[in-house]
């Protein structure tokens, strides 16, 4: 800090004739306290307009006193306006009194100014690490915010993308001439259920998409079949992926496909009870 | 009404005052009342309304001198603070307006004429301020007695705040200079 620069800056002339604004004078209130060159030269600002003030020739009356004092004396009787509760000393009416006046016990308050300026420095430390560490947990927490937004938009990408996908696949098969399409419908007495499956008449290759199921429950799966001469072929088991178009078995014919809940892994022969969509291909 | 002849320290009667004890009062009143008075009849200069603001200052020091604190500043700058402010704020109240002793300051500053307010010829203040030099002598006053900030004597001098706060510094410089204050 350069003390110098703040002497000759004008700022502790404002301070000592109390023109500095508040913020500012709190400031070199606590300059003054910490720098004894500070203090000094605003005694010398202080003295000088304190010499300039009793240079006056002019004077209030005689009477002015005993009105002054004849006011503060009715203000003893007030509570003391100041925090620290001085205690009120009695009025000493009687002057001539020839008892030697009261002294008045001093405390010697000894300011240690160096003591002070480390409790002070301590203390804004404190404050500032408080402010930090704070602010810092702020940040983090934004941070991490922040990354879970990314995540969710991440996966919501991916979600988008892999619809995107669907669709186009979906598109190919759809203007594809040599693919048919057979609708599975849910079977009565099962919930409401759907499914498609696309069937390349050239390649004879099997798809299935756009299934509409009731999830799994855990330990089962569905599984594809097709009727082949009235008997259940399996065609392969569905993925948990329902948007995704799967490729099943190739079937060179079959007169219908229909899908049930197996156990996981699937079954050699369909559990014809747990039947929830089925498709005729004619 | 007696006063103790034995002189306090600074440390003693701010101890005293603190205690609303009344030798220290009256102690203070008879040795630095006058200079007070001197500095409000500096700003009002009438003989009845500068002795009703001293007693106003008298309250104001015997109410707020538990907040006063001889670690930021001197008791007696700080009382002239008070007064400067106590008479200040009475110039611009409306009991003293009435008067018709308003002034337009900046007409007075800048055709150079003092504010007829600081009226020198009858304060004793008057031929040490007035052997300042001009410049210097407008900074005080606006500042000192007038109580203007020096971001409105900026503007009204014209000049930067920088500006002004150093020439204030020199002005209270040339003034210890004239007042021969003695090296403690």
């Amino acid at each position: 800090m350069d003390i110098s620069c703040i002497i000759s800056s004008g700022d502790l002339e404002l301070y000592v004739m109390g023109l500095l604004p508040e913020e500012e004078s709190r400031k070199m209130e606590q300059l003054i306290v910490l720098f004894p060159e500070l203090k000094a030269e605003a005694d010398r600002i202080s003295e000088t307009l304190e010499a300039l003030a009793m240079q006056t020739t002019q004077a209030p009356r005689p009477s002015a006193k005993q009105k002054i004092f004849e006011q503060l004396s009715t203000l003893k009787d007030e509570p003391y306006g100041g925090e620290n509760q001085a205690p009120v000393l009695p009025l000493q009416m009687d002057e001539t009194d020839d008892a030697p006046a009261k002294v008045i016990p001093l405390k010697k308050k000894k300011t240690n100014y160096l003591l002070a300026a480390m409790v002070a420095g301590l203390l804004l430390s404190i404050a500032t690490i408080l402010f930090l560490v704070a602010e810092n947990r702020n940040k983090q927490n934004d941070i991490a915010a922040l990354e879970q937004r990314i995540q969710s938009v991440n996966q919501n990408n991916a979600a988008l993308q892999e619809q995107q996908l669907a669709y186009e696949e979906l598109l190919r098969f759809v203007q594809d001439e040599n693919i048919r399409t057979i609708m599975l419908q849910h079977v009565p007495g099962k919930p409401q259920a759907s499914a498609k499956v696309f069937w390349n008449q050239q390649s004879k290759e099997v798809f299935v998409l756009d299934v509409s199921l009731p999830q799994a429950p855990a330990g089962k799966q569905y599984q594809l079949w097709a009727i082949v001469d009235g008997k259940p072929v399996s065609a392969g088991l569905l993925a948990d992926q329902k948007n995704r178009t799967q490729k099943m078995t190739a079937f060179e014919q079959a007169d219908a496909f229909a899908i049930t809940l197996e156990n996981k892994g699937g079954s050699a022969s369909p559990t014809l009870e747990e039947m929830y969509v089925m498709g005729k291909t004619s | 009404m007696s006063t103790r002849s034995i002189p306090y320290t600074e440390e003693a009667l701010v101890e005293g005052l603190k205690l609303h004890d009344e030798q220290s009062y009256s102690y203070f009143y008879d040795n630095y009342g006058k200079a007070i008075f001197g500095v409000i009849f500096q700003v009002v200069p009438n003989q009845e309304a500068a002795e009703d603001i001293l007693q106003e200052v008298f309250v104001k020091i015997w109410k707020n001198i538990g907040s006063y604190d001889p670690s930021k500043g001197r008791l007696f700058t700080w009382v002239l603070n008070i007064a400067r402010n106590q008479a200040i704020d009475y110039t611009r109240s409306k009991e003293f307006n009435k008067g018709g002793k308003t002034i337009s300051l900046s007409d007075n500053v800048n055709s150079g004429e003092r504010p007829v307010q600081s009226n020198y010829h009858d304060a004793g203040l008057k031929k040490i301020v007035e052997s300042l030099p001009e410049e210097a002598r407008k900074l005080l006053e606006l500042s000192y007695f007038l109580g203007y900030t020096h971001e409105e004597i900026a503007e009204m001098l014209k000049l930067p705040l920088g500006t002004v706060k150093t020439r204030l510094r020199t002005a209270i410089i040339e003034l210890r200079k004239r007042l021969d204050i003695n090296k403690k």
